[in-house]
């Protein structure tokens, strides 16, 4: 999805109602094709979905042999994206992901400066431990994500579309590591967790994945133009003004200075709320999340169902509930029932 | 632009709010028949005769005007769909379909409109069963067996006879409103009568310098000194001090005759005993005859050391007080007679004859050695509870 595909509303309607039903369709397919692949990491699974088709990025944080990597690879296996892969190490340069000019020699001799681009431009790519990068480096990621160009030597190189940036970070071992600063958190849609499988899902591993890799085998349900005209699709996608007043008091919820009449017990905790980028990215990923329930239109258990991946890596805890044990799921989990009940 | 079955659900959903709206507004009503028959009953009782078809027609004004609220308040389209969307399983399609048909959404997409009536009637059998299944208590019991009980009472309050006409009575415009003013307003003939009889009595008074008068002044004395049982307690004998010689014992303590058979060196504790206990304000003789005389009335005890004394006793002492006055020649003229209708009014008739102007003090007011050593026991005496 280019620039001018997420800033030009859609003049003529090409959508018919079997638009709709193909979307939920493949949707569904490309669902399940990753639940056969990625055992036992359903909520994971679509989430990813919701954010690929919702035009965000994705922060996936996990301990190690989870399956991240494996779950980048088979998405971009059964969506047909071109994918690439970042191995973040402090001595990862910018240019090792924009892209850099050489100089090279051409057939008749002239020699000339060209721009040689880095791994960012593919469609999906992973950046594996972003935060074992330097500043820099990320840095240089935050033009990519959130212009969707990268400007090298007073030239801007668009990237291509679909674009996605998968994300991950590792937990522990944070020695050596740079968090990421709080901008560039807010380019990602959603920071999604990656938690231990069940005992069934570790028995049905086995039977899955212990001879081969299976995300190399995949077969593509959708094309990288399919995910295109369903991205665009989803934006017609109804919201009715209670969804968005819900949404609205969703991210006034979060804030610590009581804009919202909410209860202040949980607010309290919260030293920086959610930004306005958080609500915009709440409501299109409630489209998305409608479109794969079969619904035009968004109800509010979408935006709940979505609250938390969206908020919690936007909102800042106040160290006194840190140092009691506090995290921001807990917090946002609170808020976001306390939310619900009021509406 | 409901279709014909979302508009089917949608006028079940309003039949079902509206009947939830009746059910709110009788129990509501019931809350406040029960209020009104409450109200009608204290009114009773305390102000004034409520006659009980004002009763029901206040009732019956209540009833109708909730009926009315909950018969026109129908419920709006836009609140049965979001009511469908909360409890029938709509995801809010009802809403955004009724939005859509209005024109409120931005740019809506037809195809969007189009998927979103097919989803939304497929919805609808869904719903109705839902709605079918939908069962909310209508919690009448507890408003319905109040109001019950309340008629009841009220029933029974107001079939009774007149309870209390006493205190209806002086309830007009003119008469005091507080049950104090009314028993002052009762006492006010009585008082007059009283001060009437004792000006007689002052006036037909012996001289001061005849001997039944110092006698009667050493007894008042006594009985002074005996009487007031407050933390001042040598003001007795200041105020015998004080008094006139020519001022008759009578005038200085209209019930001190009460005390007249009192002896200085055997009453003095039993008088200090009672007298301190008795606390009253006024430091009348009536009370000062009470603990002095208990030796020889035989109908009542002396009332223990510390007590506090109940100004409602005093009549049951009466009767006691006349047979000793009945000794004490003129002095029993002024015990209040049990005969005298509201001898509740004394204390006032006290409060009169001590507002009168004090006589001015001379040495013929001076307490004799007899009563000096009397009021010096007596404050030994009770110098360690002091």
């Amino acid at each position: 999805m280019d620039e001018s595909q997420r800033t030009t509303p859609m003049s003529a309607d090409p959508a018919t109602e079997n638009d709709y039903a193909d979307a939920h369709r493949q949707l569904q397919a490309l669902r399940t094709l990753l639940g056969s692949v990625i055992v036992g990491q359903e909520a994971l699974i679509t989430h990813l979905i919701t954010a690929v088709f919702a035009g965000g990025h994705v922060l996936i944080e996990g301990l190690p042999g989870l399956g991240k990597t494996h779950l980048a690879k088979a998405l971009a296996a059964a969506l047909g994206l071109q994918w690439a892969r970042v191995q973040c190490t402090p001595d990862l340069m910018p240019a090792d992901v924009t892209g850099a000019e050489i100089y090279a020699t051409a057939a008749g001799g002239a020699s000339t400066f060209e721009f040689r681009p880095g791994p960012v431009f593919a469609q999906l790519v992973l950046v594996d431990e972003i935060n074992r990068a330097t500043p820099r480096t990320q840095a240089a990621l935050l033009e990519a994500m959130q212009e969707r160009q990268v400007t090298h030597a007073l030239v801007s190189h668009r990237l291509p579309s679909p674009f996605c940036v998968l994300a991950t970070q590792n937990p522990i071992e944070l020695e050596g590591t740079y968090p990421l600063p709080e901008a560039q958190l807010d380019r990602f849609m959603f920071k999604l967790t990656v938690p231990f499988p069940q005992r069934a899902a570790l028995r049905e591993l086995l039977d899955v994945s212990l001879d081969a890799e299976p995300a190399d085998t995949l077969r593509s349900v959708a094309s990288p133009a399919d995910v295109l005209r369903i991205t665009q699709l989803c934006r017609t996608v109804l919201l009715a003004e209670r969804c968005k007043d819900a949404a609205v008091e969703l991210i006034l919820a979060t804030q610590p200075d009581g804009a919202s009449g909410a209860d202040s017990q949980h607010r309290r905790h919260i030293r920086y709320g959610a930004s306005p980028r958080a609500l915009q990215a709440v409501v299109r990923a409630a489209r998305v999340r409608a479109l794969m329930a079969g619904r035009s239109h968004v109800d509010v258990d979408d935006l709940e169902a979505l609250a938390l991946p969206v908020l919690r890596h936007r909102i800042l805890l106040r160290l006194e509930s840190e140092l009691d044990g506090l995290d921001a799921d807990a917090t946002l989990t609170s808020i976001i029932n306390a939310w619900r009940a009021r509406l | 632009m409901p279709t014909s079955p979302v508009h089917h659900l949608l006028g079940a959903v309003r039949r079902r709010l509206w009947r939830g709206q009746v059910v709110a507004a009788l129990r509501q009503a019931l809350w406040g028949s029960a209020g009104l028959l409450l109200l009608a009953v204290a009114v009773h009782l305390a102000a004034h005769r409520v006659p009980a078809g004002a009763v029901l027609v206040a009732i019956a004004v209540l009833w109708l005007s909730m009926l009315a609220w909950a018969g026109t308040g129908r419920p709006a389209i836009a609140d049965c769909a979001l009511w469908a969307d909360r409890h029938l399983g709509g995801a809010s399609a009802f809403t955004t379909l009724l939005e859509a048909g209005k024109g409120t959404l931005a740019t809506p997409s037809p195809q969007a409109v189009r998927w979103l009536e097919s989803w939304a009637t497929a919805r609808v059998p869904d719903s109705l069963r839902r709605l079918a299944e939908w069962r909310e208590a209508a919690r009448l019991t507890r408003p319905l067996l109040a109001m019950l009980v309340c008629a009841a009472l009220t029933a029974l309050v107001l079939s009774l006879p007149d309870l209390v006409p006493a205190l209806r009575q002086p309830t007009g415009a003119s008469s005091p409103s507080s049950t104090g003013d009314r028993v002052a307003a009762q006492a006010e003939p009585v008082a007059a009568q009283g001060i009437e009889k004792l000006a007689a009595a002052l006036r037909s008074a012996p001289s001061p310098q005849s001997p039944e008068s110092s006698q009667a002044r050493r007894e008042t004395g006594q009985a002074q000194a005996a009487a007031p049982g407050k933390a001042d307690d040598a003001r007795p004998a200041a105020q015998a001090a004080a008094m006139p010689a020519g001022e008759p014992a009578t005038r200085r303590n209209p019930s001190s005759g009460t005390a007249a058979d009192a002896t200085a060196t055997v009453a003095a504790p039993q008088a200090a005993g009672s007298g301190g206990g008795s606390g009253s304000g006024s430091g009348s003789g009536n009370e000062a005859g009470d603990s002095r005389d208990a030796r020889g009335d035989t109908g009542i005890s002396p009332a223990p050391r510390g007590t506090i004394s109940v100004p409602g006793s005093r009549s049951t002492t009466w009767p006691a007080l006349a047979e000793r006055q009945a000794d004490m020649g003129r002095l029993g003229t002024y015990a209040p007679e049990p005969s005298i209708p509201g001898a509740a009014a004394m204390p006032a008739l006290a409060a009169a004859a001590a507002a009168a102007t004090p006589p001015a003090a001379s040495e013929t007011t001076w307490l004799s050695p007899a009563e000096t050593s009397y009021v010096q026991a007596w404050m030994k005496a009770n110098a360690p509870r002091r």
